[in-house]
């Protein structure tokens, strides 16, 4: 990996392991080893199936769980250090969990998004703007929410309040624990839109976890894959794509383009599978069937 | 069979609020029938399966009827023997510890004789391939794995239909497709219907029968080939088009002779594999 300048990285992880109830006879290894290194403005998908380790090792990163073995650092700083401020370092790492019911604490959407400006004691009137500000950046009108019923809301919806809520906390580290899980193909391009548009502010550093290359793939500069708590293959998106049978015997849900020309390689085998779009793969075949835009 | 005759239904109706949440819904789904329901939120789907479980009764027009009984509020404990339902996260229908005692609650409640009760577990924890797991606690299973609890729960009631609520939305791929083999293989085996509600064209592919529902009405109903010609409308109505079916319609549109129904993957390649080659392809239609 390519060192953009004398910084630290934002994260680095070395030799991380875990293990959920460890000396207990229900004791499961959830992560074996995890070295990595995520730079500041990056945007990383960390894809592996269930139980692979990829919340458990975005959990690590703002220092959820206690780490015994390996070390975490954020920006060069070990996290578990004696004296070590974890207050900070949560407001620094933002996550957004898997099911928002566990994150929404208020039963109102504005005082929901608040909690986390108002609990690290930010004044008043910035709490309102920065509130205002993250409903807005979310698609969630801030007029028309700020008193709705979080209750009373779509899945789709909760998500975005739980995405405004950290994102109110201007956090150099958004973490998206399956943010597509749950939502139907309306709630899915949506909130893909709004995802797509936090990936352009530089100064925002992106992790999000998924079982499926789908979205991550367009998502993302960089896919890590995980296997049984390992890293199996790190790299950029299109040369990671191109490892279709690996990522498939993973039980990796593969994007459209990819496992559809995965399936016609049986008859043009040198069909690339590093495709994004349904247009690359319409491309592809029109030059091997014989057609060529003139 | 269940017959929806000519069903509307409204929430608060006749309040300024009033919602109309299905209209006009007219179809018989015959015993043993295999069949997808897909719309987004919003489109009837729910309000569809409060109708069928007993949870929502009367209609506000027309009558509700499973295997020839109304659906009413008399009726609810007899409807509700013959439908059982399976919800689109586990955790909110598993109400024990144990794998086997949250199958063996729902026909301890019919009041079942002690060994009927300990066949009827036995059988539905078979089905799922869940004998294993009987004396697990669900705390350490996987979503998948109780989603399946949650199905044998439904199956030991010994339901005439079995209706399926999303179960499959959290799921990743492959774990939701392999639940769609178990509901085929249930079907086939105990000629138990199956109504799978979903958003994802490409599990609806798999079944035998499609209903499309917009706006609390049927915009389209048949086999899946015969729906999913209609790319342009399912994609109006912001449903997902597989992307086989999709590629395909654009590469006829280019004037390609590709042959059949192409639903999945591999009818795509198949099709491409069936076309005369070597082959010249115009960049206009034929005219």
């Amino acid at each position: 990996m390519t060192d953009r300048s004398d910084r630290a990285p934002l994260i680095e992880m070395r030799d991380f392991r875990y293990t959920y109830l460890e000396g207990t006879p229900r004791a499961s290894v959830a992560v074996r080893g995890v070295t990595l290194e995520i730079q500041h403005g990056e945007r990383v998908g960390i894809v592996g199936p269930t139980q692979s380790g990829k919340s458990t090792i975005v959990d690590a990163f703002a220092h959820l769980l206690r780490l015994r073995e390996g070390q975490v650092f954020y920006e060069g700083q070990d996290v578990a250090a004696p004296g070590y401020n974890r207050v900070a370092l949560r407001r620094s790492v933002g996550i957004v969990f898997q099911r928002p019911d566990f994150q929404l604490l208020e039963d109102v959407v504005g005082k929901d998004v608040a909690f986390g400006p108002t609990t690290a004691g930010l004044p008043a009137e910035e709490t309102r703007q920065r509130v205002e500000e993250s409903l807005n950046a979310v698609g969630l009108d801030y007029k028309e929410f700020r008193l709705r019923y979080v209750h009373a809301l779509s899945g789709g919806q909760k998500r975005r309040v739980a995405i405004a809520g950290v994102l109110a906390m201007r956090t150099p580290l958004l973490v998206l624990d399956e943010p597509m899980a749950g939502l139907d193909p309306r709630g899915r391009r949506e909130l893909f839109e709004l995802l797509m548009r936090l990936r352009e502010q530089r100064d925002l550093t992106l992790v999000m976890c998924s079982s499926s290359l789908a979205e991550t793939s367009l998502l993302c500069d960089r896919l890590i894959i995980l296997q049984e708590g390992q890293i199996v293959i790190d790299g950029p998106v299109r040369d990671v794509l191109k490892e279709t049978e690996r990522l498939s015997g993973l039980g990796i849900t593969l994007p459209e383009p990819v496992s559809c020309a995965r399936e016609l390689h049986q008859i043009f085998p040198d069909l690339p599978t590093d495709l994004l779009a349904e247009d690359e793969l319409e491309t592809e075949l029109l030059v091997r069937l014989g057609a060529r835009d003139a | 069979m269940i017959v929806l005759d000519h069903v509307s239904f409204t929430y608060r109706e006749g309040e300024p609020d009033a919602v109309p949440a299905l209209r006009d819904l007219d179809l018989t789904i015959e015993p043993g029938q295999f069949v997808a329901v897909i719309g987004h939120n919003g489109s009837g789907k729910s309000t569809l399966v409060k109708l069928l479980t007993a949870v929502l009764y009367p209609p506000t027009e027309g009558e509700v009827r499973i295997e020839g009984i109304p659906v009413r509020h008399e009726t609810r404990w007899e409807i509700r023997r013959r439908v059982s339902v399976v919800f689109q996260d586990p955790d909110d229908q598993l109400v024990m510890n144990r794998v086997g005692d949250d199958v063996a609650f729902g026909p301890e409640n019919l009041g079942l004789p002690r060994e009927e009760i300990a066949e009827r577990v036995d059988f539905a924890l078979g089905a799922m391939g869940l004998g294993e797991l009987a004396e697990r606690m669900l705390d350490d299973l996987s979503l998948g794995q109780k989603q399946r609890v949650a199905i044998a729960g439904a199956l030991a009631m010994r339901p005439r239909f079995l209706i399926l609520d999303e179960p499959t939305s959290l799921l990743p791929v492959a774990a939701a497709m392999s639940l769609i083999r178990v509901a085929r293989d249930l079907n086939r085996r105990e000629a138990m219907g199956v109504i799978h509600i979903t958003h994802s064209m490409v599990e609806a592919a798999l079944f035998d029968r499609v209903i499309v529902l917009d706006e609390g009405r049927m915009v389209l109903d048949g086999s899946p080939a015969e729906v999913f010609r209609h790319v342009d409308r399912l994609r109006e109505i912001g449903l997902d088009v597989p992307l086989a079916a999709s590629l395909a319609h654009r590469l006829r549109a280019r004037g390609l002779p590709l042959e059949g129904d192409i639903l999945t993957e591999t009818d795509l390649r198949e099709a491409i594999a069936a076309l005369p080659r070597p082959m010249t392809v115009k960049k206009e239609r034929p005219g």
